[in-house]
């Protein structure tokens, strides 16, 4: 059982939640620019790593507000929630975001770099 | 300039439980009935979203149209008279008063400068009342929530679960809330809120 600090409403119960996947996947600007296997891999691979991983998560009984997580899905602890249009500010979400395969995928070479605010 | 009217339909508002109020004392109340439970219908609720931007003139035009001193914080509510906003999320408010009069068009009127949206939910929540020395333990019952009179304070209100279906609580004075659910789940809620008050004993009103 989890215990999710949701931002606006504050410490609640997980069954007050949804998951949303991994978070910071970007969605190419134009899908045809892509071939097949560059396009699966937006679409399919997933890092489902062994420790620290950023998610979304919805607050849907709540305030209905979608936000960012850093979890480690070893010992479920969660380390930093920040808002979703945000990259984490924590070192530890900092790293797992700059040495994420994905940063280097075709599709993010693809796109214009999402604005962060 | 004639005032407005802000009439309601002619049709009156149906409960959707009328067949199943039946008023009276119910469960473990040889000692006198420790909940009181009853529905507050009619009652206008209409939800109100803002644009950011927009917050001080809101804050304002709240004070001149309804009375009420309100603030952003999240899990909060304030009233004046018997019109009250409660937060439901970033830039969102649930208003609420017993039905006299077309709440939506008269804010609609009221805060016309302002860019909001206004959506009337008053035919799709019911709104029941729960009252009495148990009543937080009642609901202890039926949401993971911190009911504790410390933390759950005058005021204070929450959107959860209650016995598995989405709520909004209002906390209006101690040991008295004021829950908000969808029409559809409120016979589900009423039944639910039965059960959980017999040990108690309860009164319906
Ligand atoms: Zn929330």
């Amino acid at each position: 059982m989890l215990y999710i600090e949701c931002p606006w409403c504050g410490f609640r119960d997980d069954e007050e939640f949804h998951y949303g996947g991994e978070a910071h996947i970007q969605r190419p600007t134009d899908p045809n620019e892509l071939n097949d296997e560059e396009f699966s891999e937006y679409l399919y691979l997933k890092s489902n790593p062994k420790g620290v991983i950023l998610e979304r998560w919805l607050h849907s009984r709540g305030c209905r507000r979608w936000f960012n997580v850093l979890r480690n899905t070893v010992t479920n602890e969660i380390t930093e929630i920040y808002p979703i249009d945000t990259l984490p500010n924590s070192k530890e979400g900092t790293e797992y975001y700059g040495q994420n395969w994905r940063r280097k995928s075709s599709v993010e070479k693809t796109i214009k770099p999402r604005e962060y605010k | 300039m004639a005032r407005e009217q802000h009439l309601l339909p002619s049709i009156a508002r149906k409960s959707p439980l009328d067949k199943v109020i039946v008023s009276g004392v119910y469960g473990n109340s040889d000692e006198g009935a420790n909940i009181f439970i009853k529905e507050n219908h009619p009652t206008s609720i209409v939800q109100i979203e803002i644009k950011s931007e927009t917050t001080d003139v809101f804050l304002e035009k709240i004070k001149t149209s309804l009375g009420i001193e309100m603030s952003f914080e999240t899990n909060r509510s304030a009233f004046f008279n018997k019109t009250r906003i409660i937060w439901t999320g970033p830039n969102k408010w649930i208003i609420t008063e017993p039905e006299s009069r077309n709440l939506k068009s008269f804010l609609h009127s009221e805060l016309k400068e302002i860019d909001i949206a206004l959506i009337d939910l008053s035919h799709g929540r019911s709104s029941i009342g729960i009252s009495g020395l148990m009543t937080r333990d009642l609901l202890s019952k039926g949401a993971a929530i911190d009911w504790h009179p410390n933390i759950f304070v005058v005021n204070h209100s929450v959107q959860t679960t209650l016995f598995n279906l989405p709520v909004l609580i209002c906390c209006e004075e101690n040991n008295n809330f004021n829950i908000f659910v969808a029409r559809g789940f409120a016979h589900n809620l009423w039944r639910w809120i039965g059960e959980a008050a017999e040990e108690f004993g309860y009164e319906v009103r």
